[in-house]
This record gives C-alpha cells, structure tokens and sequence, in this order.
C-alpha cells in the first residue's frame, strides 16, 4: 500500500494555475488605470477679491461682539510691511502691530513672519482673515509661499480667510 | 531507419512552459502603484505644457467650474483663447476700463449662463498661473473677475 501511495505521489504532476484570465484582466486594467492616474496632485488655495458689503452683511459684523484683528501684509521689492485693521479697537492698540520685516538676500524672512501672526492670533483667536497686498513686480510663488505662512494650516490654522487686494 | 527515428524525436518534443510569475510580480506592482495614485477626485484637470505651478502646503481640492489659465504668453478661459501676454501685460487689455476688455465679456456670458441655470454656489474660479508671472498680470484677471461676478477665486498648486 504504501509502495502504491509513493508511486502515485510521484506520477502526479505539478498542479499548474491557468494564469491567463488574470493576466487577461491585468492588460485590461493597466491601461485603464494608466489613462486615468493622475501623476501630480493639484490643490487649490480658496481666495477672494473685496467686494462691497451690503447692509445685512454690515448688521451681521456688528452682532458678533468678540474682538476680531485683520492683519495686512503689503509685499514690496524690498521689505514686507505687516498692519493690522480691525472695526473693534482702538488706533492705539492697532499701531502696535506696525512692523516690516527686510529682504533677507534673495528671500523675505516669512519665518520671521510667521512668529508675528501667531502672536496676533493668540491675543485675537476669533480673528481668521488677513488681507496680502503684493507689489506689481511680486511674483506669483512669493505671493503663493506668503499665503503659505498666514494660513499655516497644519497644525493651528493662523488665517485661513486670504484676500487678495490692491492698494487703496 | 534514420526517417523513424527523426519522427520519434518529433513526438517526444515538449512545447517549453513560459515562467510567468515575474512578470505577474510586475503587474501586481503596477497594479497597486496605479491604483493608489488613481484619483478620487472625479474633475481632471489639466496643466497647459510649459506652466510651472507653484508649491504650496495646501490641503484642499480644487472644485472646478471655470477656469482661467494664465501662462506666460497666453490667457486662456476654458482652453479657449482670450488674449495673448507679451511681458506680463494682456494684450488689447485697458486696466482703467476692464469691462471693456474680451475677458469680461467672455466671463459676464458665464455668469449670465450660471445664474440662468441656479448655479450660483458654484462660481468659483480655478485660476492656473505660472508662477513665474507678477502680479501686474494676474490682478487683471482677478480685478476683471470680480467686476464679472467672480469675487471668488481658487489658486491651483501642486502639493508639497
């Protein structure tokens, strides 16, 4: 018996999967899939123009009580000159937040920056938007990278309002 | 003789079995590679060839209606030619009177479309800009769309 169970053992032959379905349906797919990947992530960075309020919107700004800050970035050649506007303080306390940070060789110092709006956000949490001018020779990635910094959106977001405006 | 032993040899041949498991590997790889970068965002959206995009750390999908594409020599709404750039500056474009310009013209029928069809809340502008352009170039734009009905606006960027 046991004879016989060896010799069968070995008379059986490899057990073959038919591979050609699968590889049918690989050749299918492939292509498929490949027309359709999308090999770069595009994203998109929500910004508006100012437009003019209405009287019900101006009844809404003056319901909400909490003190809110509006911090301006103006992008020049040089330097980038930071303001804050707001409806709810006084110019005393908004002149504190007067300063401008230098050109620092090719690149503005948007770490600097950075530190400057966190400070402002942290006095002023209910505060999300922020207005960036930018000079008309401003690039279109310095202005991107500026935006970057004032809506810092992992892991607190600083600004996640940008309005994108022109000198008034 | 020599004839029956050739067709003996003919009959023993064994058709060669192909090894197919590192290509299946392969296409496994493929397969899953593809299937992770298959977007799940149903809009395609294109990039004209030449446009460098900037990077940006943003996080949010582009939801697309219309859009404006601005490359260093051509605007462009909707793939349809608008006007062309010479040195950052749109050509025929007067920015004391841009409701005169094509661009408005063109944008104002959108809106008029849109607002005829109650699609209001979806009127945002995806804007694709090289970002080697100034800011001369793209306030027109937006400054244009926003007298058009367009105070909206999403910056298309490549993910860092």
């Amino acid at each position: 018996m046991r004879t016989f169970l060896r010799q069968k053992r070995v008379k059986d032959p490899d057990a073959d999967i038919d591979m050609v379905p699968i590889m049918n349906m690989f050749m299918v797919l492939i292509p498929f899939l490949l027309s359709s990947a999308s090999f770069f992530d595009i994203n998109a960075i929500h910004t508006s123009v100012p437009v003019s309020q209405t009287k019900v919107d101006e009844g809404r700004s003056k319901a909400n009580t909490d003190k809110t800050i509006i911090p301006v970035i103006e992008i020049q050649g040089k330097k980038i000159e930071m303001y804050a506007l707001s409806d709810n303080l006084e110019d005393k306390e908004l002149v504190k937040w007067d300063m401008s940070f230098t050109k620092e060789g090719a690149h503005f110092p948007l770490e600097k920056m950075q530190i400057y709006l966190q400070d402002m956000k942290k006095r002023y949490p209910k505060s999300d938007t922020i207005i960036v001018i930018p000079d008309d020779k401003i690039l279109y990635e310095t202005i991107i990278q500026t935006m970057d910094i004032a809506r810092n959106s992992e892991p607190n977001p600083l600004f996640p309002n940008v309005v994108l405006s022109d000198k008034i | 003789m020599a004839l029956g032993q050739r067709r003996h040899q003919r009959k023993s041949f064994v058709i060669p079995k192909l090894q197919i498991t590192s290509l299946m590997d392969m296409f496994t790889i493929i397969l899953i590679f593809l299937l992770f970068s298959f977007s799940n965002n149903p809009e395609k959206l294109q990039i004209e060839k030449g446009m460098m995009l900037p990077r940006s750390t943003s996080q949010m999908d582009c939801n697309k209606t219309i859009t404006v594409s601005l490359s260093s020599n051509s605007l462009k709404v909707d793939k349809q030619h608008i006007a062309d750039i010479h040195q950052g500056m749109i050509q025929g474009f007067d920015h004391k009177h841009p409701e005169k310009s094509k661009l408005y013209k063109h944008l104002s029928s959108l809106r008029y479309n849109l607002d005829h069809q109650a699609k209001q809340d979806e009127s945002a502008i995806v804007i694709f800009c090289d970002q080697r352009l100034p800011y001369k170039t793209i306030h027109q734009v937006i400054k244009t769309s926003g007298i058009a009905g367009f105070p909206n606006f999403q910056f298309a960027v490549l993910k860092k």
